[in-house]
């Protein structure tokens, strides 16, 4: 039995038992990891505040046998903005759906937790969180090591920016006029300026992208690639993308 | 372990480690209960059980769990039928019932919003709720979701729908248990607890 402390971010919780919960943590010292706290369902329990969906908190962890403890906790941001508002709960439940599934258990990478942290912050303060969702999709996938090809076609590696027909979310990237006739592959079209956009946002400090006007069409046309190339990548149907988009009134870009 | 025991007795035992809470110690525990208890009192559990099974289903107009559709509460006349009370499992109407302090009617969602679980609101008694609202004179809903991440979806998304039709949403206040010890509440209770504060 080992005890250590750590900070994390709560990316869920389930029920567990009669008054328990499990939280999934993405901490700064392990990784992603799994831990119980003990009648944290109970109203007058000292975990209950704590153990809330994207608090940031300090805590204290027994490592058990088969699952481990979190014995005490202290808030050290609650985040409180992110559930106080539907679509930002929405966008905040989204992002966490993506480091729960793609991010393994006990690997430590301090990048992309500083990365989150960072982005929630933001998220809690932009009005219109749908460019900023869209540089954290791309950014993160770049951390994960899936980034899109997006200079040159995927296939024959052709970089004229016009001979790009249009992006294959199977493919993972871009495919010219040549290669998407052989592939026969289904494309989803991007304009220039989309693609531009795109390969901005990579580079972008969350912040900058936050302060800027929300182009509601520009929005979805990257989401549409964005979220068909991540639930390729996801393999299995992503749950929290289905409500998020209710809440967007969605709109298919035209021409698609 | 089973084979120790008389068939008839490590049925009795599978069957009530089914049990939520309820681990092998516990149902062997029980099951010896129950050998030792006279047969009228074995058989008038098991009659209950059965008889609850069989006569409960969910009140056709609110959703809360009743042995004759419309519910108690829905026929009851001295109640404010004005006030509209939503919940997310019948177990809490009964809560507030115990109360005391409620007259109102009430709206069981079965369940709440989890973005997360796949739970979406075609999955809950919204539908009805609307129904509710536009057929019945209702002036006030009061969202009585839980304090939690799936109970404040659950309100936001309501009060979403339900203000463009002109009725009041409020939603019960947050704040301290009675009892409680100030120093041991967490921060955001807390914090909730002055945004809610009252004039005395």
């Amino acid at each position: 039995m080992g005890l250590y402390h750590c900070e994390g971010i709560i990316l869920r919780t389930r029920v567990f038992g009669e008054a328990d919960r499990i939280v999934t943590l993405l901490t700064k010292e392990k990784g992603k990891i799994e831990a119980v706290a003990r009648g944290a369902r109970r109203p007058r329990n000292r975990l209950v505040g704590v153990t809330q969906q994207f608090s940031y908190l300090r805590g204290l962890i027994f490592t058990g046998k088969n699952l481990d403890q979190l014995s005490q906790a202290e808030l050290i941001k609650s985040f409180a903005p992110l559930r106080d508002d539907l679509l930002k709960m929405a966008y905040a439940t989204w992002w966490a759906e993506l480091l729960d599934v793609f991010l393994p258990l006990a690997e430590v990478n301090t990048e992309i937790f500083l990365f989150t942290l960072a982005g929630l912050v933001v998220l809690e303060q932009t009005p219109d969180p749908m460019l900023v969702s869209r540089a954290f999709e791309l950014r993160l996938l770049r951390y994960l090591g899936y980034d899109p090809v997006l200079d040159h076609c995927v296939r024959c590696q052709e970089g004229a920016h016009g001979s790009l027909a249009g992006f294959a979310p199977v493919e993972g990237g871009m495919l010219c006029r040549i290669c998407a006739t052989s592939a026969g592959e289904k494309l989803i079209p991007l304009r220039p300026s989309a693609l531009a956009e795109l390969r901005a946002l990579y580079a972008a400090d969350l912040r900058a992208v936050a302060r800027r006007p929300v182009d509601p069409t520009l929005g979805n046309e990257l989401g549409r690639l964005l979220f068909a190339f991540i639930q390729w990548r996801a393999e299995k149907p992503l749950k929290s993308l289905a409500f998020l988009q209710s809440l967007l009134v969605w709109q298919e870009p035209s021409g698609s | 372990m089973m084979n120790y025991y008389p068939k008839p007795m490590s049925r009795l035992i599978k069957e009530l480690a089914k049990l939520p809470g309820i681990g092998p110690k516990t149902a062997q525990r029980l099951a010896f209960y129950l050998f030792e208890l006279p047969r009228d009192e074995v058989v008038g559990l098991a009659t209950a059980m059965v008889e609850a099974k069989d006569s409960l289903k969910f009140c056709a107009i609110c959703g809360h769990l009743t042995d004759e559709s419309p519910c108690r509460v829905c026929q009851d006349t001295t109640r404010d039928h004005h006030l509209l009370c939503v919940v997310e499992e019948p177990k809490d109407v009964i809560a507030l019932e115990k109360t005391r302090e409620f007259r109102g009617m009430y709206h069981v969602l079965h369940g709440a919003l989890s973005p997360l679980e796949g739970i979406g609101p075609e999955e809950l008694n919204i539908k009805q709720l609307l129904n509710r609202l536009q057929t019945e004179e209702i002036n006030e809903v009061i969202l009585a979701c839980d304090p939690d991440l799936e109970g404040e979806a659950t309100a936001l998304y309501l009060a979403r729908i339900i203000k463009p039709l002109q009725i009041k949403v409020t939603r019960l206040a947050r704040g301290l248990p009675i009892g409680g010890d100030l120093e041991y509440i967490d921060e955001v209770t807390l914090g909730k607890a002055i945004e809610g504060r009252q004039e005395l």
